[in-house]
């Protein structure tokens, strides 16, 4: 048999996904942050955890994990209370057990009154408490380092796009004509002006960047029925060029809003972009 | 870190992307995954058991003979480990293993494990199957499945040298196949020269590859790919 014609469900991005990491189980966090509070982290089972600020009572969730490599962790998960809500919230926190830091991504949606799906980020860094250890005071930080970069990322088999990081914070999205992204993606995008969107960069390591984007100035001009948008967070390793992330928000199935969040993986190549696309303006801002 | 350099003109400033030259065709290797450490696992087949002891992050016992380890997570429950020089694929959902040492491939289950069904020969279920697996950027293997026992294999960048090698495969559950390949001397590609014997554990769900490439005079590389079908 042609394995090619295996039947394997529909994949987007989350064909190349890493499975879900359980190394974690068993063990548990304190994370001193800078926004002045302490966060529990307690992995209580394989996808369980319980969470707690200041010592506040425990709260459980179900999380995933993928790894940005053998010793920074991606967490992820959605406040239980909020799910099912209009103002849904998640949690990521990327754990760097080399350096002993921690940077924590708070998503939530339903801020916005006009525009309710938009997801806000709100970061947070911060350090991981060990008995005995000195408290390391360098940070994760944001930053400006990934300016110039132009990658090519492969999703699945026969989709993949093309970033380009000029701006801290905005990057242009676009992908070749013998990409499947012609079909998952063109469609409306054609009806851009540009492929921009808004971004924040923080450096976790060298080599290794935390990209996080929330769709927001594309949906604003494709107004559709409904305004949607979603948030991805790539932990990028420029030192392998490889990335894995979560995206959460909401997409539109049958016409109809529906939340959404999935882990994704991408393996990526240099790619040099034509002129026009390098300097293309950015449409959106003055 | 500053980015940047001062020059006459302006500012210069250096892209992060980059084609990862120092790791060949181990580039897109998946982080490392440490979820066996600790853990004892007896294979049983064919009569006789096989003792794998993961004792740390890096290192094993198998057999009682202390090895260097590494370990990549393929899928939930399903890893594949290199010992040594030797493989083992460790299917916990099937509480079921198939090592491949000193050449020799070892189907068998977990010691204990009632019920448990050893992993099965391929047979020809993968002939007519035209694939490249991408390890890193313009590094790939190309193979394409000619009979039970004989594929055409190429490295790149000489996608025109194809060689007919022979290959052993295992079904390790519905979309699974753990592959062993030889491997001739290599020229002017992107694997080693003196790489004899390339194993995969590739998913044709996920379109993905994991393993590892072996051959004289170098230590074992891990590699982790995607898959291209060529037709």
């Amino acid at each position: 048999m042609n394995l090619r014609d295996y039947k394997r469900p529909f994949y987007a991005i989350n064909q190349f996904c890493q499975a879900h990491c359980e190394e974690l189980k068993g063990q548990s966090f304190r994370f001193t942050m800078d926004g002045g509070y302490d966060v529990e982290l307690c992995f209580t089972g394989e996808k369980t955890l319980t969470w707690r600020v200041d010592g506040d009572e425990p709260r459980e969730a179900v999380y995933e994990c993928v790894k940005g490599d053998d010793t920074t962790y991606l967490v992820d998960f959605d406040l239980v209370e909020t799910l099912d809500t209009d103002h849904r919230s998640n949690d990521l926190y990327v754990i760097d057990l080399e350096q002993r830091l921690v940077t924590r991504v708070f998503c939530h949606i339903g801020y916005n009154k006009r525009l309710p799906y938009l997801v806000k980020m709100d970061f947070d860094f911060g350090a991981i408490l060990v008995e005995g250890k000195e408290t390391p005071f360098r940070r994760h930080c944001f930053s400006s380092e990934l300016i110039g970069t132009c990658v090519e990322w492969h999703w699945n088999f026969e989709m993949w796009t093309h970033h380009k990081y000029y701006d801290s914070d905005y990057y242009t999205l676009t992908w070749p004509e013998d990409s499947a992204a012609v079909q998952n993606l063109g469609g409306p995008f054609e009806l851009l002006p540009s492929h921009d969107d808004v971004t924040k960069v923080i450096k976790i390591k060298d080599k290794m960047y935390l990209f996080c984007l929330t769709e927001e100035l594309m949906e604003r001009v494709l107004q559709g029925p409904v305004f949607r948008s979603n948030n991805m967070i790539f932990l990028q390793n420029y030192d392998r060029m490889v990335h894995a992330g979560r995206t959460f928000g909401t997409i539109m199935q049958d016409g109809k809003p529906v939340p959404c969040r999935t882990l994704f993986g991408s393996f990526g190549n240099p790619i040099k972009l034509p002129d026009e696309v390098l300097y293309a303006e950015n449409a959106y801002t003055v | 870190m500053r980015n940047y350099t001062y020059t006459e003109g302006g500012v210069f400033i250096a892209n992060k992307d980059n084609m990862a030259e120092q790791y060949g065709i181990g580039q897109y290797r998946y982080p490392h995954n440490y979820e066996l450490v600790g853990r004892s696992i007896t294979v049983e087949a064919e009569g006789r058991e096989y003792a794998i002891e993961f004792t740390c992050r890096c290192g094993a016992s198998l057999n009682g003979k202390k090895v260097e380890c590494e370990i990549l997570k393929c899928a939930p429950g399903l890893y594949f480990a290199r010992l040594g020089f030797d493989v083992a694929v460790i299917d916990l959902n099937a509480s079921a293993a198939t090592l491949i040492l000193e050449g020799e491939i070892i189907r068998g289950v977990f010691k204990g494990a009632e019920g448990a069904v050893a992993h099965a020969c391929a047979g020809d279920e993968m002939v007519d199957t035209k694939v490249r697996w991408v390890l890193g950027c313009g590094r790939y293997l190309e193979q394409r499945f000619i009979s039970a026992d004989k594929l055409l294999a190429s490295w790149s960048p000489r996608d025109e040298k194809r060689d007919e090698t022979s290959y052993r495969a295992v079904k390790v559950g519905a979309p699974y196949f753990l592959v062993d390949m030889k491997s001739d001397i290599l020229k002017n590609v992107c694997a080693p020269f003196f790489t004899d014997h390339v194993i995969l554990l590739q998913d044709y769900d996920r379109c993905m590859a994991f393993g590892c490439v072996f051959g004289k005079g170098f230590d074992p590389i891990m590699v982790t790919g995607y898959a291209k079908f060529i037709d």
